[in-house]
């Protein structure tokens, strides 16, 4: 009797399973965890685009943004005492933004191409577009450039941080791209991001954890947390011209007033590597 | 609006004495009078309408719908429509995301868990037909009210579908529904948002178009269940004069909202227990 089984396709008789090697998984490069209370190194250059008329680019661990100013340029029309500030800010498209409750709803929408071919802006980018705008708004010298606008692209390259963070990066790079832009401004932004925890009542600044995705049911909330990002203009009598806090945790008074300290703090840090950089470019 | 610049800084130096003079002769902490209804779209689980003094008005639709749990990223989806204002525009974005980032994270989900399988999905419509100022404040009123008086019709079938499934039933009595939010239960309220003006070292609550417009800046504060949430941010209320804030005005701010925040809910629950019996009496 023929046993052979005639309804399969069966391989040569004399097959041999297939082996595969002992690869080991390389280990990736882990980059150690800095500790709470410091700010984490950043790369920063301007001027790298040269078609616009200032540019900046930072590099912030993972995380690259990249920022281009045009203007002051003419507008048509009518005429306006005051230049016009506009800010877009777009992730590329394969990254996946930041994982914020704000964005969890609307992801689907990201997608939706308008009718000029382009993506749409997500809510995410919308919101850190008008926080750039808003802080912007009250520092450069409008009323110097009549009949003109100013146009910020934020383009974000890489992104491996949490929402607020990013914001916080996000600020320095168009503060450069300002300063390479040569508009006249009160002064240069910086900013400070800080998460409280409050169940043992700790501060971590410059946090750089990405956010945990939360189940549907919004049951793995962790308890306690405020993120905060402040933006200030630090010679002049440190003024908020940001302000930007998320949680789910109530915010008492003399906690916020310790925090906004903390993150002045912090950016004045910055602004000083800030300033250093500026004048050695100078050089 | 177009103020000229007479108008501009009497407005701005009536608002920026101590204490501030309001065009409509307010005091800072006050409301401007609302007429507010809910409860009376017949086909809607919740609803409600608000009209300002100044012809604002948004009507909002709470509906439910039931759906499978795995295929749903959200169970809360939030829309707001402006008349004569794209979808996708930076504006209607940035309320979307300030109503979803509060009402996310102070939403009671377990009460929409129907069975294993099974839950509600809440829709939130909103539908601002007119608005003078910043409609945020007013929206986050109506969605207030809406929620309050939205009704969910109660199960009737098994909660424990996990072996055999089965389509949930409901009562078909009115009467026997269960409300989302409950106010004899220890159960939150739903979350508000304030809007608050700073001008020179005064801030006041719920600006006004003209006031909204020689305003320095902007703050929205969230509030709920007398207690002062995430997201605070920092928003500008008009594109010309805006200057940086100091933390003063933060607390300030902070306090003024958890003050005035108790009487709101106070008012509102009022106008919810009153529309709904006249609602229960017709059904």
């Amino acid at each position: 009797m023929n046993v052979q089984d005639r309804r399969r396709l069966l391989g040569p008789a004399n097959a041999s399973p297939i082996v595969f090697s002992d690869v080991k998984e390389k280990k990736s490069k882990k980059i150690q965890a800095k500790p709470d209370d410091e700010i984490s190194k950043m790369f920063i250059n301007t001027g790298l685009v040269k078609n616009c008329d200032g540019s900046a680019y930072i590099e912030v661990g993972n995380t690259i943004i990249q920022v281009s100013i045009y203007g002051p340029r003419p507008i048509r029309g009518s005429f306006i005492d005051k230049a016009i500030l506009s800010t877009e800010c777009r992730f590329l498209p394969y990254l996946s933004q930041p994982n914020d409750s704000i964005s969890r709803l609307t992801s689907s929408t990201s997608l939706i191409t308008n009718y000029n071919g382009k993506l749409n802006l997500s809510n995410i980018e919308q919101k850190i577009s008008s926080y750039i705008e808003s802080c912007f708004l009250s520092c450069i010298y409008l009323e110097n450039y009549p009949k003109s606008s100013i146009d910020i692209f934020i383009k974000i390259l890489s992104v491996d941080t949490n929402l607020l963070n990013l914001v916080n990066d996000v600020v320095h790079c168009c503060s450069l791209a300002m300063v390479d832009a040569q508009i006249e401004s009160k002064d240069l932004i910086t900013s400070g991001n800080l998460r409280y925890l409050k169940s043992n009542n700790h501060i971590i600044m410059d946090p750089k954890c990405k956010d945990k995705d939360k189940d549907i049911t919004n049951e793995v909330v962790e308890e306690g947390k405020l993120d905060l990002v402040v933006s200030f203009m630090n010679s002049r009598n440190d003024e908020i011209v940001g302000f930007w806090c998320e949680g789910n945790d109530t915010l008492e008074d003399d906690v916020l007033e310790k925090l906004i300290e903390r993150c002045n703090d912090m950016s004045k840090e910055i602004r000083k590597n800030i300033n250093f950089y500026l004048i050695e470019s100078l050089e | 609006m177009i103020l000229s610049p007479a108008e501009r800084s009497y407005l701005y130096d009536s608002l920026s004495v101590q204490p501030p003079v309001r065009p409509d002769a307010r005091s800072a902490h006050q409301f401007r009078p609302i007429e507010a209804s809910c409860s009376f779209l017949p086909n809607s689980n919740g609803s409600s309408r608000v009209r300002l003094s100044d012809g604002g008005e948004a009507i909002v639709s709470v509906k439910t719908q039931v759906v499978l749990t795995k295929n749903e990223s959200s169970l809360i989806s939030i829309d707001v429509d402006i008349n004569k204002e794209r979808d996708d525009s930076n504006f209607i974005k940035n309320l979307i995301s300030s109503l979803e980032s509060i009402l996310l994270k102070k939403f009671p989900i377990e009460k929409l868990k129907l069975t294993e399988r099974y839950s509600f999905k809440v829709y939130i419509d909103c539908f601002i037909l007119s608005h003078n100022s910043y409609p945020l404040g007013l929206l986050s009123l109506c969605i207030y009210l809406a929620l309050k008086s939205t009704r969910l019709p109660l199960l009737t079938s098994t909660v424990n579908d996990r072996e055999i499934e089965e389509q949930p039933t409901f009562n078909d009595d009115w009467e026997a529904s269960k409300k989302l939010f409950e106010p004899s239960e220890h159960q939150d309220d739903p979350p508000l948002l304030f809007v608050v003006g700073i001008i020179g070292n005064n801030v006041f609550i719920d600006p006004s178009n003209e006031e909204e417009e020689v305003s320095e800046n902007g703050l929205i504060v969230g509030f709920a269940n007398g207690e002062i949430v995430p997201p605070v941010q920092s928003t500008n209320l008009s594109n010309r004069d805006s200057k940086g804030i100091s933390p003063k005005h933060i607390l300030k701010a902070y306090s003024m909202v958890r003050n005035c925040g108790k009487e709101v809910v106070k008012a509102l629950n009022t106008v919810v227990s009153s529309d709904d019996d006249v609602f229960t009496s017709i059904y």
